[in-house]
């Protein structure tokens, strides 16, 4: 089969032997690079992820799934490999306000702080400063950042909001999906999954073809974006005090001995009353990581710094919210 | 009580398979496959939605939206139109006829939940 087109082939013809070595390979690659589990595969769906993680070879797009064969037998799996696994297998979509109730909430929270503060920059906290920073750190093909730039844009629209500052970071781990949110452009299908025709209409210009719907650049220039893999820490220019960190639907796929660790470095990164947005199925990790309970988190997946504290299983000691958590974390 | 919504299209599969994403969503579901049909409906019992195709025979959707938006009894209804016609100036002729939002074909149980939360409807 050598040579063959992965892109027109149904069947790899592969050994059982030779689909224990594959599908070894990208459990291990999966959780080693990014913690993430890798999902129980069949036949037809190793296919398919093979088939992925081929097109991932940017450079080499006719790599046949015998070659991604051979770097799996290898002693040590390469770095191209590695990316190519997990490119293969983290590109997703997602969709505009996913999670309606986390956008609800903070666009409340940015009332409140509009509405009540005066023009001041001075900043003491997440509900009383002007200026507030949010991190999408898993925002995929990026509906979720510009989300957060649409919901700004409005707020502007209904409020006076000089002397405010809206900060919006963005990263995801796959490289390829990062792209894809910095172009911001989607097909009519995805662009109207969570989003209003008269958002669409007024952020978005339809291509000549009037197949896809670009994002304005007033959007997409309010949104610093780069790549970036939760396990490791996070780039010096992310602010280290954010007011808002949204990582919904991300967890479900991460290693369960991952996951508290992962939640624990982002709360470190939030400020004192800053809010961690979840989904509302990772409860029972928020509440293991330290976070406590309440009625708030339990319905819409939302966390507050306020109600966090490190957890003695992950740090070895009680010790009070300071800047050596994440140096803690880091040795953890 | 169920919410009712009244689907207009010509073709049975798009009827069908809203018909089945709607009840899903708990509504009680017509349809009715052109826009007279629909507009006959809509002024003997207003359904609390219609979800709009566009180009039907007989009445299209777009003359089904003025006329019943001019009866008393169709100012109330969420209209939501439905519709292979893509194109930005059609989304705005569309909504400066009165309808409430604009779904794209294709669409699936996604676009359908997204669109109806937007006007209230769920």
């Amino acid at each position: 089969m050598s040579g063959a087109d992965p892109g027109t082939s149904s069947d790899a013809n592969f050994s059982e032997h030779e689909k224990f070595y594959l599908r070894q390979a990208l459990t291990s690659v999966m959780k080693e690079g990014a913690g993430l589990r890798a999902p129980p595969l069949d036949d037809a769906s190793l296919w398919a992820r093979l088939l992925a993680v081929c097109a991932s070879f940017r450079d080499r797009p006719l790599l046949t799934p015998q070659e991604l064969l051979a770097h799996a037998q290898g002693e040590r799996y390469n770095e191209e490999f590695r990316q190519a696994v997990l490119e293969g297998f983290l590109s997703r979509n997602t969709a505009f306000f996913h999670g309606r109730e986390a956008f609800r909430f903070l666009q409340k929270k940015l009332q409140q702080n509009i509405q009540t503060s005066p023009q001041s920059t001075q900043r003491d906290s997440a509900t009383s400063s002007r200026s507030t920073k949010v991190w999408s750190a898993a925002c995929a093909s990026g509906q979720e950042p510009l989300s957060l730039a649409i919901l700004w844009h409005n707020l502007q629209k209904q409020e006076d909001t000089s002397g405010a500052e809206f900060e919006i970071y963005a990263s995801d781990l796959s490289s390829r999906s990062i792209e894809k949110a910095k172009r911001g452009l989607y097909n009519n299908f995805d662009a109207q999954h969570g989003l209003s025709v008269s958002s669409l209409m007024s952020y978005f210009d339809q291509q000549a073809d009037g197949g896809f719907w670009q994002a304005k650049n007033s959007l997409l220039n309010s949104i610093k974006f780069f790549q970036h893999n939760l396990l490791h820490s996070p780039p010096s220019f992310l602010p280290r005090e954010l007011d808002w960190i949204f990582v919904p639907h991300t967890f479900d796929r991460f290693d369960a001995n991952v996951v508290e660790r992962v939640i624990t470095r982002l709360a470190s990164l939030l400020s004192s009353d800053g809010w961690l947005v979840l989904s509302p199925c990772d409860a029972e990790i928020a509440l293991r990581a330290g976070f406590s309970e309440d009625d708030v988190a339990r319905e819409h997946g939302l966390f507050s710094r306020a109600t966090f504290s490190y957890p003695d299983r992950i740090s070895g000691k009680s010790f009070a919210l300071d800047n050596s958590a994440s140096a803690v974390l880091e040795e953890s | 009580m169920a919410k009712t919504c009244l689907v207009v299209d010509d073709s049975k599969i798009v009827r069908v398979m809203a018909r089945k994403i709607l009840e899903g969503l708990g509504f009680e579901v017509f349809d009715a496959e052109n826009g007279q049909e629909a507009l006959d409906f809509c002024i003997k019992s207003p359904p609390a939605c219609v979800l709009l195709d566009w180009n039907m025979p007989v009445m299209n959707g777009l003359d089904f939206l003025k006329k019943v938006r001019s009866e008393a009894v169709g100012k109330g209804i969420k209209i939501i139109f439905c519709t292979t016609q893509t194109d930005a100036e059609s989304v705005k002729q569309g909504m400066s006829a009165g309808a409430d939002e604009y779904i794209m074909k294709p669409f699936d149980e996604g676009v359908i939940k997204s669109k109806f939360s937007e006007v209230g409807l769920i």
